[in-house]
C-alpha cells in the first residue's frame, strides 16, 4: 500500500515543465481563471497507448521532425480513413467522406500518444483479480439483457448509442466531432459543460463530504482543489456502465490535473488508481486547446434523431435475411461488431 | 552455356506473362495485412477481375453490404475517374510494370485550408495461383494475399 501512495503522489505531483512559466489571470474571488471555450479535436489521430513501432521508446524521444512527420502521416490517415456519410456503390460512391470538418485538424496534433505514466506508454495489464471481476461485471450486464441481443431493444445499445453519456473521461476523449468543452468559474465551483452529448459536471471545490457510497452516477462524484495554477479533480462513485476500461466503478478513482501551460492551452492529465484492476495507478495526458471562436454547439442527439430506430430496424432485416439464406442452406456468419462507446478509451 | 541461359531467361518472361490478373479471387485470412480501412479503402475479401490489352476492370465487394463496385483502369497512361468516396475527386492510371499492374489513385477534397491530396498506389502481382496486392500511401503499406477461385 505505501508503494502505491508514493507512486501515486509521484504521479500527481508530475506536472508538466511548462506549466511553471505561465500564471493565468485570476477571477474576482482569487482563483486562476481557467474560464473559456477549449478543444482537443486536434488530437483526434494520437494513439492511446504506444503503437508498437516505437517499442523501446519513450514519449520523450518523439519530438521534432520525427513528431512533426508522424502528426502529418496520422493527419492523412484520419482524413482517409473517415466515417462515411453514406454511399451508394450503384451510382460510384462507396464509403469515406470527412462529413465531420473536425477531421480537417488532425495536422494540428501534438502528441505521439497519450499515456505517459508508466513511461513505457501502455496501460499495465490487469491483476488476474481485477481481470476475473471485470469479466464477472461484464456478464453480470449481459445476464440483464436476459438473452436478448445486442440490438433487440433500445436498452441493448450502449450508453452513448442512447445518448445517455459518454462517461468519465471519455466525455473528453477526443473524436470525430463535438470536441469543444466550456470551463465556466463561480465562488466555489467550477463548471465543464461537454459539447457531446451536453453533459455537465458542477464541481464543488470546497471539503464538502461526499456523496454516500450507495449513490453511483454516470458522471461520479467530484471535488476539486487549486495546487497553484492547477485544479485538480478527483471522481469517484461510479455508475456500474459505464466502466472505464473494465475497471471497478465501486474502487475507481479518477485525478484529472488542469494545468495552464500558455495562454491559450491547458494541460488535462488523468490519473486512474484502482487498486482492485490495476497494481499501481496510470495516466494519460493531453493539451486541451483554447477557442473561442468555437464554443460548444447545440447537441441535438434525440431531437429528429432515426439513428436508435434505423439501428434496430436494420437489426431486423439482417435476421430477415440469415434467415431466408438458412431456409436455402446457406449460413451467414457475422464479423464481430464494432462497437462504438464513449468509454472506449 | 550462354544459349541456355537465353532459353531460360524467355521461358521465365514467358511464364510471367501468363500469369494473368483475370478470374476470381478470393481474400486468404492468412495473408490479409491488418483489419479495418487502410488509405480510405474497405479490404475486399472478393475481386472479379478482367483485363484486356487496353484495360483491366476490377469488381470488388467494397460497396454497402458488399455489394459490387468496380473500376476500370485504362492503361493507355491517362488518368480517369474511378469509384471513390463521396466528397471526393478520385482518379486513376494504370500501366503494367515488370509483370505487375500498377494503378495510382489520387484522391483530393476541399479542406478548411484548400484543396488536399492524396495519392495511393495498388501493385498486383501474380504468382501461379496467388494474387498479392500492395497498397501504399506515404510511408505505409499494407499487403493482402488472395487465391484464385475460378
Amino acid at each position: 500500500m505505501h508503494t502505491r501512495v508514493a507512486l501515486l503522489v509521484a504521479l500527481l505531483s508530475a506536472a508538466p515543465a511548462a506549466a511553471q512559466t505561465w500564471t493565468p489571470s485570476r477571477t474576482p474571488w482569487g482563483d486562476p481563471d481557467l474560464q473559456g471555450n477549449y478543444s482537443n479535436k486536434y488530437e483526434q489521430g494520437t494513439p492511446f497507448e504506444r503503437p508498437a513501432e516505437f517499442d523501446g521508446r519513450t514519449i520523450h524521444d518523439i519530438k521534432g521532425g520525427e513528431l512533426a512527420d508522424l502528426i502529418r502521416e496520422r493527419a492523412v490517415e484520419v482524413l482517409l480513413n473517415s466515417p462515411f456519410s453514406g454511399g451508394d456503390p450503384i451510382a460510384g460512391n462507396f464509403g469515406g467522406a470527412p462529413a465531420f470538418y473536425d477531421r480537417f485538424e488532425a495536422n494540428k496534433g501534438s502528441r505521439p500518444w497519450f499515456v505517459v505514466e508508466p513511461s513505457d506508454g501502455k496501460v499495465p495489464a490487469m491483476t488476474p483479480e481485477g481481470r476475473q471481476a471485470s469479466q464477472a461485471r461484464a456478464a453480470a450486464r449481459a445476464a440483464m439483457r436476459r438473452g436478448r441481443g445486442t440490438a433487440d431493444s433500445y436498452e441493448d445499445r450502449s450508453l452513448y448509442d442512447r445518448c445517455i453519456t459518454r462517461g468519465l473521461p471519455g466525455s473528453m476523449m477526443p473524436a470525430n466531432y463535438g470536441n469543444s468543452y466550456r470551463i465556466v468559474q463561480g465562488p466555489g465551483f467550477v463548471a465543464i459543460s461537454y459539447e457531446m452529448v451536453h453533459e455537465t459536471r458542477v464541481i464543488p471545490l470546497d471539503s464538502r463530504p461526499k456523496i454516500g457510497d450507495a449513490i453511483r452516477q454516470y458522471m461520479g462524484d467530484a471535488r476539486g482543489h487549486w495546487e497553484g495554477n492547477t485544479l485538480v479533480v478527483e471522481t469517484t462513485n461510479f455508475k456500474d456502465e459505464p466502466a472505464y476500461r473494465g475497471s471497478n466503478p465501486r474502487t475507481l478513482r479518477l485525478i484529472e490535473r488542469f494545468t495552464p501551460v500558455g495562454s491559450d492551452k491547458i494541460e488535462w492529465s488523468v490519473t486512474v488508481d484502482d487498486p482492485t484492476s490495476w497494481k499501481t495507478p496510470w495516466t494519460f495526458a493531453m493539451p486541451l486547446t483554447r477557442n473561442d471562436k468555437e464554443a460548444i454547439f447545440e447537441y441535438a442527439c434525440h431531437e429528429g434523431n432515426r439513428a436508435m430506430e434505423n439501428l434496430l430496424s436494420a437489426a431486423r432485416a439482417q435476421e430477415k435475411a440469415e434467415r431466408d439464406a438458412a431456409a436455402k442452406g446457406i449460413i451467414i456468419t457475422r464479423e464481430k461488431e464494432d462497437t462504438v462507446t464513449g468509454d472506449a478509451n | 552455356m550462354r544459349a541456355l541461359a537465353v532459353v531460360v531467361l524467355l521461358v521465365g518472361s514467358a511464364v510471367v506473362a501468363q500469369a494473368g490478373l483475370a478470374g476470381t479471387w478470393t481474400l486468404d485470412p492468412a495473408g490479409r495485412g491488418g483489419r479495418g480501412n487502410f488509405a480510405g479503402y474497405a479490404t475486399a475479401t472478393r475481386m472479379v477481375i478482367t483485363e484486356s490489352a487496353t484495360e483491366v476492370t476490377i469488381q470488388t465487394n467494397t460497396g454497402t453490404e458488399n455489394q459490387p463496385v468496380t473500376a476500370t483502369y485504362k492503361l493507355d497512361g491517362s488518368e480517369n475517374p474511378v469509384p471513390g468516396p463521396l466528397g471526393w475527386d478520385t482518379r486513376a492510371s494504370a500501366a503494367r510494370q515488370d509483370g505487375r499492374l500498377v494503378v495510382t489513385i489520387k484522391r483530393s477534397i476541399d479542406g478548411p485550408d484548400g484543396k488536399l491530396h492524396f495519392e495511393i498506389r495498388d501493385a498486383y502481382t501474380v504468382a501461379g495461383d496467388v494474387l498479392t496486392l500492395e497498397r501504399s500511401q506515404g510511408s505505409r503499406t499494407q499487403k493482402m494475399v488472395y487465391k484464385r477461385t475460378s
